[in-house]
Order: C-alpha cells, then sequence, then structure tokens
C-alpha cells in the first residue's frame, strides 16, 4: 500500500481543504466521518493525518465555508457535525477547476508517461 | 477577526478538545467492533490520531496574537520585579509622577495662555499698535488720543480701529451695597464690534453715546453683573452713578469677556469720559489702541502706514513728547508677552526634573541588568534574543512611568485648578484649563520617558557580547566595565540636573524671603488699607473735603477694635507711582 506521507506543507494544506469540501457536498458529517470517506474513496492511498483535520475544520468555518452545529452520531454520541454553505459551494467548485488545471499542466510538462 | 479569536481562545479550546474526545472514542469503538482488544484499540486509535495535545496546542497558538500575548507576559514579569523592591519602585514613581504631572500641567498652562487664539471673531486679524517711549527704552508704550485720530484716517490695511483706557472710578447711587472703588475702562463705541463680542444683555454703545454731549451710558462685565446686581436682567436701563454722575446701563458683556484683565468692572464710551482737548493731546500717552486688518493685508503694512502717519504727524508738531516711532503686534502677543518668557523657563525646569525622573529609573535597571549578567548569558545561551531581553527592561520602565502617569496627571490637573484658582491676575488665566490634548501629552510623555528609561540600559546590553559571563570564572561576580561607566555617567547627569533645579529653586525662594520680609519701617501687623476717592461733582470745595475726612476719621476711630486711623494719598512702600485716585 502506497502511504503518502508528506510533511504538513502548504500545498498539503490547501488539498486538504479542497478534500473536506467535496466530501460535504454529500451532506453534513463529523470529523471521524469525513476522515473515513476520504480514506476508503481514495482507496487508502490518502491518509489523512487526523491531528491536521480539526485544525483544517476550524479554519474552514471561520472562513464562513462550513457551518457547524453538535448533534447526535450513529452511535448515539454527541459530535459536532459540519455542513456546506453556499459560499462553501462556490469556493469548492473555484478550488476543484484551479485543481485541474494544475492537473493538465503538469501532465503537459511531465509528457508521456515514462514506466 | 483576530482580535474574535483570541477572546474566545478557551472555549474553543474547549470544543476541540471534546470533538478530540468524541473523535477518538468513535475510532475506539471501531477498532473494537473489527475485533481489537480494548486497549490494542485505543493504542491504535491514538497512534492513528496523533497528540491530541499537540493539535490543541497548535490551535490555541494559532488563535492568539502573540504580540498580545508576549507583552502581557513581560508585564507580568515586570510588576513581579518590581514588588520584590517596593521602595525604590515607590520612590521611582513618586518622581516619575512628579515629572509627569509638572509638565503636563505646565502644558496645558502653555498651550492655553500661548497657543490657544484669542476667543474673539477671526482673531488672526487682530493687531495691538503702539508708539515708541521718547527715550526709545519701551517700544510698546500708550498712544496719545491726537495721534489716534491721525492714524485712523491714515491706514488703508486696517479695517477698524479702536482706542481704550483703563481708569478708576467710584461707583454708587444703585439703590445697592456701598460704594465702592472701582476699575474701569473707557473705549472708543466700536472696540466691542471690532472684536467681535455679542452683548449677553442689551446692547453696546452707539455713535451717538460716543460724544461729550452724550448722556452718561456703561457696559458692565458679566463679572459685575452677577456680584452687585445678582444677574438682574432688569439692570439694563437702570441708572448708577459713577463718581456721582448719572450713567444708563445699556448692556452686559457675555461671562467669558476678560479683555484687558479681569479688573476691569465695566465700561463707558471714551469720547465722552475725556474732554474733547485730551483726545486731540499728542504729547499725553495714556490709552490702548487695537486694530483688525483688512483680509489679505498684513501686519508689516498697517505698522508701516501707521509708522508714517507717526513721523507725519510728529513733523507737524515737533514738540518734546510727541511720538516718532510707532510699532504694531498681533493683540495675542501684546496681552501674553510678559508670560512668556517665564513660561518656557518654567517649562525647561520640569523637563529637567522629568529627565532626572527618567534617568534614576535608567539607573535603577543598569543596576538590575548587572546583578543579572549570569542569568541573562544562559536565557541568551538557550536561545533568548536581545530583542527578547530589551523587551523586558522596557516593559518595566514603561510599568514604572504608566504608575508615574497614574499619580502624576491628577496631581497635574490639581495643579492647574489651584493656579487658576490662587492667581486670577495672570494673562488669560481664564482660558487655562487641562483639556484632552493636555492629557494626551501627558500620556505620550509616559510612553517617551518609559521607552528613554527603558533603552538607555540596552545601550550595554547591545554592544557586549551575552555569552561572556557563562566563561568567567565564578570568583569574578563584579559588574562588567561597560556598566559601570554607564551608571557613572548616568548618576552624574542626574546629580548635575538636580543641582541645577535645586540652585535655581533655592535662588527664587531667597528672592521671594526677601521681597516678603523687607522692613518697611513701620507696623505692619494688623493694619488695614482703604482706597477712596471723593467725586469732585459733589466735593467741589476744600472746606468740604477736609469737612468729609474730618467725619470719616471720627467715625472710624470711634468703631471698636480701631486702635488708630489715619488718611494718606500714598501708602509706605507703593512707591512713586502709586498716587493715582487715593
Amino acid at each position: 500500500m502506497n502511504k503518502k506521507k508528506q510533511p504538513n506543507g502548504e500545498m498539503l494544506q490547501g488539498t486538504l481543504d479542497m478534500l473536506i469540501l467535496r466530501t460535504l457536498v454529500m451532506g453534513p458529517a463529523h470529523g471521524h466521518t469525513i476522515a473515513h470517506v476520504i480514506e476508503h474513496t481514495s482507496e487508502n492511498v490518502l491518509e489523512v493525518e487526523q491531528g491536521s483535520l480539526y485544525p483544517a475544520l476550524h479554519r474552514l468555518e471561520d472562513r464562513g465555508w462550513l457551518d457547524a452545529y453538535w448533534g447526535v452520531s450513529e452511535n448515539n454520541r454527541k459530535a459536532k457535525f459540519y455542513k456546506l454553505t453556499p459560499a462553501g459551494r462556490r469556493q469548492l467548485v473555484a478550488e476543484a477547476s484551479h485543481w485541474r488545471q494544475m492537473v493538465e499542466a503538469i501532465g503537459r510538462v511531465m509528457g508521456e508517461s515514462l514506466g | 477577526m483576530g482580535m474574535k479569536r483570541f477572546l474566545s481562545r478557551r472555549r474553543r479550546d474547549r470544543e476541540l478538545a471534546r470533538e478530540i474526545e468524541a473523535h477518538l472514542a468513535m475510532e475506539i469503538e471501531e477498532n473494537e467492533a473489527r475485533g481489537l482488544a480494548p486497549e490494542e484499540a485505543r493504542r491504535q486509535a491514538y497512534v492513528k490520531f496523533g497528540s491530541p495535545r499537540r493539535v490543541r496546542e497548535s490551535e490555541w497558538e494559532s488563535n492568539t496574537m502573540l504580540v498580545l500575548e508576549g507583552c502581557w507576559r513581560d508585564l507580568k514579569y515586570a510588576v513581579r520585579t518590581l514588588a520584590r523592591t517596593p521602595g525604590f519602585a515607590i520612590a521611582a514613581v513618586l518622581v516619575m509622577a512628579l515629572g509627569i504631572g509638572a509638565n503636563s500641567a505646565l502644558f496645558a498652562v502653555v498651550r492655553s495662555v500661548l497657543l490657544k487664539p484669542l476667543p474673539f471673531r477671526d482673531p488672526g486679524r487682530l493687531i495691538q499698535l503702539y508708539e515708541q517711549s521718547p527715550n526709545g527704552k519701551r517700544p510698546y508704550n500708550y498712544v496719545a488720543g491726537g495721534m489716534y485720530a491721525a492714524w485712523k484716517q491714515q491706514a488703508p490695511s486696517v479695517e477698524q480701529m479702536a482706542i481704550y483706557g483703563t481708569d478708576s472710578i467710584s461707583l454708587s447711587g444703585d439703590g445697592g451695597p456701598l460704594p465702592e472703588r472701582i476699575r474701569y475702562a473707557e473705549c472708543s463705541w466700536n472696540l466691542f464690534e471690532l472684536l467681535g463680542v455679542k452683548p449677553e444683555l442689551g446692547r453696546f454703545f452707539g455713535t451717538a453715546e460716543d460724544r461729550p454731549q452724550a448722556a452718561g451710558t456703561v457696559v458692565l462685565t458679566y463679572g459685575l453683573w452677577m456680584r452687585r446686581y445678582a444677574g438682574d436682567k432688569a439692570v439694563v436701563g437702570k441708572t448708577i452713578l459713577l463718581d456721582a454722575r448719572p450713567y444708563t446701563v445699556v448692556g452686559v458683556l457675555p461671562a467669558w469677556f476678560n479683555y484687558p484683565d479681569l479688573s476691569v468692572q465695566l465700561w463707558a464710551p471714551i469720547y465722552h469720559e475725556k474732554s474733547p482737548q485730551q483726545m486731540r493731546q499728542l504729547d499725553n500717552h495714556n490709552f490702548f489702541v487695537v486694530a483688525r486688518l483688512r483680509p489679505g493685508a498684513t501686519i508689516a503694512q498697517a505698522h508701516m502706514e501707521v509708522d508714517t502717519a507717526e513721523k507725519r504727524v510728529h513733523m507737524e508738531n515737533p514738540e518734546p513728547y510727541v511720538g516718532t516711532v510707532a510699532n504694531a503686534r498681533t493683540l495675542l502677543d501684546g496681552l501674553v508677552h510678559a508670560a512668556k518668557m517665564q513660561l518656557y523657563v518654567l517649562m525647561c525646569a520640569t523637563s529637567c526634573l522629568l529627565l532626572i525622573a527618567c534617568l534614576n529609573v535608567a539607573n535603577l535597571l543598569v543596576a538590575r541588568s548587572a546583578a543579572r549578567r549570569k542569568e541573562t548569558s544562559v536565557r541568551a545561551a538557550l536561545g533568548g534574543s536581545r530583542l527578547r531581553l530589551l523587551r523586558e527592561q522596557v516593559a518595566e520602565s514603561l510599568t514604572l512611568a504608566a504608575a508615574g502617569g497614574v499619580v502624576g496627571l491628577p496631581l497635574g490637573w490639581a495643579g492647574v485648578r489651584w493656579l487658576v484658582d490662587s492667581r486670577p491676575d495672570l494673562a488669560r488665566v481664564s482660558a487655562i484649563r487641562m483639556d484632552a490634548m493636555s492629557i494626551l501629552f501627558g500620556l505620550g510623555l509616559v510612553a517617551a520617558s518609559g521607552v528613554l528609561a527603558g533603552v538607555i540600559p540596552a545601550a550595554t546590553l547591545l554592544r557586549s557580547p551575552l555569552l561572556e559571563p557563562l566563561q568567567e570564572s565564578q570568583r569574578t561576580a563584579s559588574a562588567g566595565h561597560g556598566r559601570a561607566r554607564l551608571r557613572r555617567v548616568l548618576l552624574a547627569a542626574e546629580v548635575g540636573l538636580t543641582v541645577v533645579l535645586l540652585i535655581a529653586a533655592g535662588l527664587l525662594l531667597k528672592s521671594y524671603e526677601h521681597l516678603r520680609s523687607t522692613d518697611l519701617g513701620c507696623a505692619t501687623d494688623n493694619v488695614l488699607t482703604m482706597h477712596f476717592s471723593l467725586p469732585s461733582a459733589r466735593y467741589d470745595t476744600a472746606a468740604k473735603v477736609t469737612a468729609f475726612y474730618g467725619q470719616l476719621l471720627a467715625g472710624l476711630r470711634a468703631l471698636p477694635g480701631v486702635k488708630a486711623a489715619g488718611i494718606a494719598t500714598v501708602l509706605p512702600g507703593q512707591g512713586y507711582g502709586a498716587t493715582r485716585g487715593s
């Protein structure tokens, strides 16, 4: 299993934000669920450093892209749920399109696959 | 936004703690559901999460405004360190308080007296015109009535000119309190209009009243109106007696009007009070002249015109004592001129005081830093920067300065109030008060002196190598050379300034004492004096005057408690110019 372990650099922080926003398009969830969804959907290639998950969530909430509220989880625990706001939705679209441009550009530079 | 986060740090941390707890609980449950033993489930959950403490710490830090946090910590340290030597701290605070209070108070005075514009309409255009005394010694001397008349015609840069003089007169006949002798002023009818004053009650003079044959009219000052007539609105139209002649009150001046000084109690039209000959005289200098410049004209132009007119008149009337030179200056200057020099000297003295206070604190910090050299070196070795140490010292001196400000500013305010109450004869004293600007100045002084006192000792801190003390052997525990020299310099400066101030204060006290205790050669304890004057209208023969004096003395001697009574034209010790009107 290829575990992507990177130091907590600026690029990864931005990417994590985008992934969180994308995950929440499907509906509100709490931190634990978000982490699992990202890992499962990426087939465990992306391992979310859970320590940086909550700071990221709070950051997104401060910027107004997420709303937070305390609720009850599936197994009857109190947990803090996060919901995407309209502004967050717009931010997700912008970041996704930026991401695609980056990927295409990098692809052009790298050319054909090297092996 | 940052401030809100900073203030709600604790709440956010609590929420984060709960969130993390919930997360870990869920992870542990899942692990157990997968079949792991409880401790293994816990361990793996924690491994996967990382360190909750670190997450909370980094969140806390990102919510913190580091600058504020650092400042708050420095402040706490400073207070704690100062509390260890309370004696010195109190002494330093007191000296600072004196310095800051005295400077702020004096600043308030200087600002009100010298810098604030006069309360008249468009005060920048008001000027005062003078003749120079014939011997050239007094350039800003009184003006003769005839010269004023000449100036009026020949000064196109002046929009309006007015003349006034002061005198003493007996006020009586208003059916109220005893007759009294007061200072009054006579002015041309347009003086108040020129200055831009509106009457509190009634009106001011018109041209018809400023004539010798007109019926007598007066304008009261607010102070007189309150004191003698109890603010009675019916005073307009009342008849009073000045030197036994009847005058009608036509108006009252507003409360703030104290021109030319507080002693003048009422005003009468000058051409009514003085005879036409007196007002035509060129060699009798009795009056003041004020003028308002035309918009666009400068005081230099007015000066030139008036001077030319003066010389022309002198040429046509070359008698002695007719003036040859005219001078002009702004009205503000004319009023505060005498006080200027004294105020500036006082400011120098109080600045010295504040400087002494700062040097005092600086000395303390240098001494302390000398004692803590090893500690400083250890901290430097551990990574503490010089800037950090500097900040701590400045925090300490700022704390002392702030405490000094807290004690000193109210002292300064009280000082200003006392000055205004006890010296009503000062120029523009009614304008003196400690306003927001002075308080801001005081706060600025606090900041400046705090920083200065903290930075001076840092001169050695920034230059000398910090780790040196660690390399020294334990035996040599003396202060470094650099610090010792700095301390000597500071001490010398402090002592020098203190000696200067002490000598100046001592000299002033000595002169004052000398004045007060001069032996007049006669008894001065339990002796009362009184001014009075008999109006010539009623007491026109020498026999009547002598009869009055005889009655007065008899009446006085008969009073219980009076041992002896006498009459004189001059009191012992009053000097040459005291013969007017007694």
